[in-house]
C-alpha cells in the first residue's frame, strides 16, 4: 500500500503537500486527455509539489525529467500491442458497436494494454500525499494502492477520462473508480455514467471538475487576414489539433456550403485551413494554432465540430466561451456541454448535423444560444482562481483551496 | 421561434428533440437537399456522375439536326396563302440549295463529333474508375498482407519470449 505517514521516506525539505499523478497522457501532444491532465496538474502545482509518472510505450529506461515546475518519472509500459489492440477494437465495434464484447477478449484488450510493473515501486519511493490517477488506463495492480479510506493511505483521485461510458463495464475501470477516494469528471453526462454503475458511491464523491480555460480574448477579437471579405460564415472543425483523430468519411465542405446557403463556410482541417463563398476560395495562409482558432470561431456564425468526439470537449467549451454556438455529435463530452449550457445543438447523423445547422441560420436563435452557452461557460469554465481551488480541494482533502 | 421576446431560454434538448419529431414523424415528406454522396468519400461521389452521353443536351442535339423534313415538307391545303407559300418554299430551297446542303452536312458532322466525344469521355472516366479501383484493392490487399504478416510476427516474439 502508498502510505502517506511514511514520513520517514520524504525529503525533509518538503515543506508543502506532494501529489503524484500517474497518466500516459503527458508530453507534447496536443490531445484533449493531456490538455486536461496538463490542466489539472498546473492546477494542483498552486498547492503542492507535483511529480509526474508518465506512462510510456514503446519502452524507455525509467528516468526522471524536469518539464517546468513538474517532475516528470518516466515508466516503461511493457507488452503494450496498440496495433493488435486497435485490430481486435474495430473488429468487436463492426460486430455489435462494441457492447457485448465478450470475456476472453476483454482479457485479451487488457493484455494489449500493456504492463507497467514499476508504477507501484515509483509510488512507494515518491510517497506522496495524495495520488491523481488521470486516465482509466492504468496498467499495474490498482489494489497496492490499497483500500479506499483505509487508515494512512494516500487520497487517491481517479479522472478517468471515459470518454464512450460503456468503458464502465470494463473490469479495470471500475476497480480503478473503486479504488479512488474522489472520482473527478470532466462533464456532467461523465458524472451520471460514473454514478449510475457505482450505485454505492456517494453523490458527493463523484466530482464535476469544470476546467478552466484561458483564452486570449484581445487576440479573438482581430479577425483572420481575408476573412473579412467572406461576409458571415460558418466555422467546420474536420481535424484540430493537426494530426488529431478524423473521419476519412464525412461531410464534403461543397455541400456544406450548400447548406448554408448564403453564409460562407471556414473549415480547419488539420493544417489546411480555407474559406470560401459560392464563388471564391481561399486557403487561409496561418499557422495552425489554437490563437488562430479562436480568432475563426470568435467571429463565425456558428462551430460546427465534425471530429470523432473526445473525452473533454474543449473546443466546444472555447467556442461557448467565445459566443459562438455549437453543432456537436451526439452521446459527447460536446454535446453534453452544449446540452447543459443551452448553448447548442448535437446530431447523430449527417441529416441531423444540416437540419441542426439550418436552424442555427435563424438569427434570434442563434443569438439566443449564443447568449446562454457563453452565460454558462463564463460561470462554468473561466474562473481560472475557482478552479485552482476546486481542484486543490479535490485532491487534497476540504483542507485545501 | 422567429421572434423570441427577450426573457425565453432556448432549451436546446427541446430543439433537438422537436427536429427528430418533425423528421420521424414524416421521413418521405420532410425537405432534405442533402444528397446521400454528401457522406461518401470522394471515390463514390465520382462513381456517383452521370455518364455524359445521357445529358439532355446531347438528346436534343440528336432529335432536332437533321433539316431534312423541313426542307421536303411541302405543306398543305389549297387556300391562296398555302398555295404562296409553297412557290415561296420551292423558290428560297432552290436559291439556298448548295447552302442548306452544307448547313445539313455540318449539323450531322457536329452531332457525330459531339456524340463520339461524350462516348469516349464516359469511356475514358470508366476505365479511370476501374483503374482507381484496382488501385484500391491492390492496396487493400497490401494492407491485409501487411496485418497478417505482424500478427504472426508479434504472436512468434510471445511464443518465443514465453518459452
Amino acid at each position: 500500500m502508498v502510505d502517506s505517514t511514511k514520513a520517514a521516506r520524504r525529503p525533509e525539505h518538503r515543506t508543502r503537500p506532494h501529489v503524484a499523478v500517474v497518466t500516459r497522457h503527458w508530453g507534447d501532444s496536443g490531445d484533449e486527455a493531456t490538455a486536461a491532465t496538463r490542466l489539472v496538474a498546473g492546477a494542483v502545482s498552486r498547492h503542492a509539489d507535483v511529480s509526474i509518472v508518465h506512462l510510456v510505450s514503446p519502452l524507455v529506461p525509467l528516468e526522471t525529467l524536469r518539464d517546468s515546475v513538474f517532475e516528470v518519472h518516466r515508466v516503461p509500459v511493457h507488452g503494450a500491442r496498440p496495433l493488435r489492440s486497435g485490430i481486435l477494437r474495430v473488429a468487436l465495434a463492426v460486430h455489435d458497436g462494441g457492447l457485448g464484447v465478450p470475456a476472453t477478449a476483454a482479457s485479451l484488450l487488457e493484455r494489449y494494454e500493456g504492463d507497467a510493473p514499476e508504477v507501484p515501486e515509483v509510488l512507494e519511493r515518491l510517497a506522496p500525499d495524495a495520488i491523481v490517477l488521470a486516465g482509466h488506463h492504468q496498467p499495474y495492480d490498482i489494489g497496492v494502492l490499497g483500500a479506499r479510506a483505509s487508515a494512512g493511505r494516500a487520497r487517491v483521485v481517479a479522472l478517468p477520462y471515459l470518454g464512450d461510458d460503456r468503458r464502465l463495464a470494463a473490469e479495470p475501470v471500475r476497480s480503478l473508480l473503486e479504488a479512488a477516494d474522489v472520482v473527478g469528471v470532466v462533464h456532467p453526462g461523465e458524472r451520471r455514467a460514473v454514478l449510475a454503475a457505482c450505485p454505492g458511491r456517494s453523490e458527493r464523491d463523484v466530482v464535476l471538475l469544470d476546467l478552466a480555460l484561458s483564452l486570449n480574448r484581445n487576440a479573438a477579437s482581430h479577425r483572420l487576414f481575408g476573412v473579412r471579405w467572406f461576409g458571415r460564415y460558418v466555422l467546420s472543425i474536420r481535424d484540430f489539433p493537426p494530426g488529431g483523430a478524423r473521419y476519412v468519411r464525412s461531410v464534403t465542405h461543397e455541400v456544406l456550403r450548400s447548406v448554408v446557403g448564403r453564409v460562407s463556410v471556414a473549415e480547419v482541417d488539420g493544417e489546411q485551413w480555407r474559406i470560401s463563398d459560392r464563388e471564391n476560395t481561399l486557403e487561409l495562409p496561418v499557422s495552425p494554432s489554437r490563437v488562430n482558432l479562436w480568432r475563426l470561431m470568435a467571429h463565425a456564425v456558428a462551430t460546427i465540430d465534425l471530429r470523432p468526439p473526445g473525452p473533454f470537449g474543449r473546443e466546444t467549451i472555447e467556442s461557448l466561451l467565445l459566443g459562438t454556438p455549437v453543432v456537436v455529435p451526439d452521446a459527447s463530452a460536446a454535446m453534453e456541454h452544449a446540452a447543459a449550457a443551452d448553448g447548442g445543438l448535437w446530431y447523430r447523423d449527417v441529416g441531423e448535423l444540416f437540419d441542426a445547422t439550418r436552424v442555427l441560420m435563424n438569427r434570434p436563435v442563434r443569438d439566443r444560444l449564443a447568449a446562454q452557452g457563453r452565460a454558462y461557460a463564463d460561470a462554468k469554465h473561466a474562473q481560472v482562481d475557482d478552479f485552482v481551488a476546486r481542484v486543490g480541494r479535490i485532491v487534497l482533502g476540504e483542507g485545501a483551496g | 421561434m422567429e421572434d423570441l421576446p427577450g426573457d425565453v431560454r432556448v432549451d436546446t434538448r427541446v430543439v433537438v428533440e422537436h427536429l427528430r419529431s418533425v423528421v420521424g414523424s414524416a421521413p418521405g415528406s420532410y425537405p432534405r437537399t442533402w444528397l446521400p454522396q454528401a457522406t461518401f468519400d470522394e471515390l463514390l461521389v465520382r462513381a456517383d456522375r452521370e455518364p455524359i452521353h445521357l445529358h439532355p443536351s446531347l438528346h436534343h442535339l440528336h432529335r432536332r439536326w437533321d433539316m431534312g423534313h423541313a426542307r421536303t415538307h411541302a405543306g398543305s391545303g389549297w387556300g391562296p396563302k398555302a398555295i404562296g407559300r409553297r412557290i415561296l418554299a420551292r423558290i428560297v430551297n432552290a436559291a439556298l440549295d448548295r447552302y442548306f446542303t452544307e448547313e445539313q452536312e455540318f449539323r450531322a458532322a457536329l452531332a457525330q463529333s459531339i456524340d463520339g466525344i461524350a462516348y469516349r469521355v464516359d469511356e475514358i472516366a470508366s476505365a479511370d474508375l476501374r483503374n482507381l479501383l484496382d488501385v484500391v484493392r491492390d492496396d487493400l490487399l497490401d494492407l491485409s498482407r501487411y496485418v497478417d504478416d505482424r500478427i504472426d510476427t508479434r504472436l512468434s516474439d510471445t511464443r518465443a519470449s514465453d518459452a
